[in-house]
């Protein structure tokens, strides 16, 4: 047997799987919450693509190829006992109610936040644990979509559930995360807590 | 045009570039005229761009691509 196949395959891995090492990594990091963790989640990731390789097909989506072997060797390896969190039922209507809609966030910086810019205040660190803190589900989303940019076919795909149940995580997980930035700012004394009123002004 | 209820709740859909129904024109248009709604699309830009400033642009640590590249090698190597 020459080595020609080999070098090839090599190749190509390098060529096409390599450059997403920094996607994988900061989707490991997500996923597991600590940086060693998350190193031997992307080795195990990178030997288990490399291995197989021949399965995946050229000009596809690499990085969400990539991200599927990531999640897998994840829940298979590490989510029983570690981060087992319980997620809430997800047939809450999501429409019923402009609260909902709006989220629980609006009511109580609309008064002091007229230009909408209370979200960039924050550190980059509390972002991040806020975002770790997040049950696993609702964290693959969000990550995959704000972070890596994904469609929700891509990321339905992914993680093997609806498009519909993409976006009902996309939409609970983003409204857990501002709630939590919420409450750290409140907690922190960086916003005057406001009582929950009806929408003053009716919207149309 | 589409009613304030609706364009906060296709708020997601049309912020993620996926809008099925409604076109992104109709929802733009909404958020453009609604002074209630557009201070909701503001912060809801500020909370996506709040978290892509803390997540992207995090690179792995060039270790773990040597040590990565390595363990490619072993593979090849049997």
């Amino acid at each position: 047997m020459t080595a020609s196949p080999d070098e090839g395959m090599r190749a190509s891995f390098e060529a096409e799987a390599l450059p997403h090492l920094d996607a994988v990594y900061r989707f490991a990091l997500r996923l597991t919450g600590a940086p060693d963790r998350a190193q031997d989640l992307v080795q195990d990731t990178f030997l288990r693509a490399y291995g197989a390789w021949d399965q995946y097909t050229p000009g596809t989506n690499c990085k969400s190829w990539l991200f599927t072997i990531c999640r897998n060797v994840f829940v298979r390896q590490w989510e029983r006992g570690q981060r087992h969190e319980e997620i809430v039922a997800e047939n809450v209507s999501r429409d019923g109610s402009g609260t909902e809609a709006i989220g629980p966030v609006w009511s109580s910086v609309e008064t002091v936040d007229p230009e909408g810019e209370f979200f960039g205040s924050f550190v980059d660190e509390e972002i991040l644990r806020s975002i770790d803190l997040l049950p696993e589900e609702y964290r693959m989303a969000v990550v995959l979509s704000d972070v890596e940019g994904l469609t929700y076919d891509e990321i339905a795909d992914l993680l093997d559930i609806p498009v519909g149940t993409v976006k009902s995580r996309l939409f609970r997980g983003r409204r857990r995360l501002q709630k939590a930035l919420y409450d750290y700012a409140v907690e922190n004394g960086y916003l005057r807590p406001k009582a929950r009123t009806p929408d003053g002004e009716a919207h149309q | 045009m589409i009613s304030c209820r609706d364009a906060l709740n296709l708020i997601f859909e049309y912020l993620d570039g996926e809008l099925e129904d409604v076109s992104e024109e109709e929802v733009r248009a909404h958020f453009e005229a609604c002074r209630r709604c557009f201070p909701h699309l503001k912060l809801e830009e500020s909370f996506r761009a709040a978290v892509q400033r803390a997540t992207r642009g995090k690179a792995a640590p060039p270790e773990l691509r040597s040590r990565v590249i390595e363990l490619l090698s072993e593979v090849d190597r049997g």
